[in-house]
């Protein structure tokens, strides 16, 4: 049997886990592993973490991408300090180190990046729906509302024809202005 | 058309507003014409009686026409007409129902009977490449929103809609910046359960 370094070791104990290797390899491996404790306790931890992801994994595909980690550990003091800061978050009103503090949280903690992901959605479906509102108004009130006021307005006169005289101010400095002369139309 | 002068089209909201001011009612009428579209999302979300959004866009249209030389700083401009119609919903919610007669721009009662006063608008579809929501799944958000206790849906549509900053939303509800924090995120909570399902 070929005696194995332990960083070669290491190098292969994420395909060791997933049993990768040829037969050969993998004895090799399970030998080492079984003499040497420094590795050992490597393979032990990594195979922890894989064997969370894999828990995980299920878990998406039961729930249909609805999971809940409901490891306590996720919800400790930084998640609840982020829960209590992420709608302000994404107002962009938090002070600079608070800000820092939930952006940090939504990087190490999936609950939270979980419910930072899907507040985002959130947002994104209400802007829509507001821009739908926007454009259920079919009507131009900004005219009537401009008659109404006219009236009230004794610089103007009412019953001259403003796009006519609009018209008329337009010929005048189209003519000055092709004189060389330019007015700002008035 | 007066409308369709492309001077007043290529000006952004502050040279409308100061040129409003000056009593340029052209640029007041661009001006009207760019935010009512905004004011009516927003009531359409505020008030829960579908059949007052008109009356109240048009409402505050007008108090916009009528006080804008009133407004000191022309850049607060967007805060100021939030508080206009916040004010007025406010009105709203104090009156038990409204006086059918409040206001009627609809009518042909005025010195401009002549031609038709409320124009239509040309309809804007949703682009193919455009992301879209179904109508009905816009109702059920007007519904959660329109149905939150009354601060909690100012804060979030003055928020949402309107991008006000939390100061600006303290200022015009008159309250701490720390109770539109709270009510924001509470109303965003209520929300997200309500709207669970759909989203
Ligand atoms: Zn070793």
């Amino acid at each position: 049997m070929e005696n194995l370094s332990c960083g070669q070791v290491i190098a292969l104990l994420s395909f060791y886990i997933d049993e990768k290797l040829n037969s050969n390899l993998m004895k090799n491996i399970e030998y080492h592993l079984n003499t040497c404790s420094f590795c050992r306790n490597k393979y032990m931890q990594l195979r922890k973490i894989y064997d969370n992801y894999a828990d995980i994994k299920s878990r998406i595909e039961e729930d249909n991408d609805e999971y809940i980690v409901d490891d306590a550990i996720y919800r400790n003091q930084q998640y609840e300090f982020f829960k209590e800061n992420l709608s302000a978050y994404i107002d962009n009103e938090l002070k600079t180190e608070d800000n820092l503090r939930v952006k940090k949280a939504a990087i190490i903690n999936p609950i939270a990046r979980t419910e930072l992901k899907n507040m985002l959605l959130f947002q994104q479906t209400l802007h829509m729906a507001f821009q739908k509102t926007k454009n259920n108004l079919k009507k131009d009130f900004s005219g009537g509302i401009i008659c109404k006021i006219r009236d009230s307005l004794p610089k103007f006169n009412v019953n001259s024809d403003l796009s006519a005289w609009d018209k008329l101010i337009n010929m005048l400095s189209n003519f000055l202005k092709s004189r060389g002369i330019f007015s700002n139309g008035k | 058309m007066s409308s369709q002068n492309t001077l007043y089209k290529n000006l952004n909201q502050y040279q409308l507003v100061e040129l409003a001011q000056k009593g340029d009612l052209k640029a007041l009428e661009e001006l009207l014409r760019n935010e009512q579209k905004n004011i009516f999302a927003t009531f359409s979300y505020l008030s829960n009686k579908r059949e007052d959004v008109f009356d109240l866009t048009q409402e505050a249209m007008l108090k916009v026409a009528k006080n804008l030389k009133n407004l000191k700083e022309p850049k607060h401009f967007k805060s100021w007409l939030n508080k206009i119609v916040t004010n007025l919903f406010y009105d709203e919610l104090r009156k038990c129902s409204r006086r059918p007669d409040t206001l009627s721009i609809d009518d042909d009662n005025d010195t401009c009977g002549a031609h038709s006063i409320v124009n239509s608008i040309p309809d804007t579809k949703c682009k193919p490449n455009e992301k879209c929501i179904s109508l009905e799944l816009e109702e059920i958000i007007r519904a959660e929103i329109s149905n939150l206790p009354g601060q909690f849906k100012i804060a979030i549509v003055l928020r949402e809609l309107q991008g006000l900053s939390y100061e600006e939303i303290a200022d015009i509800t008159k309250s701490s910046i720390g109770t539109v924090k709270s009510r924001i995120s509470r109303a965003r909570s209520k929300l997200q359960d309500g709207l669970k399902s759909y989203i």
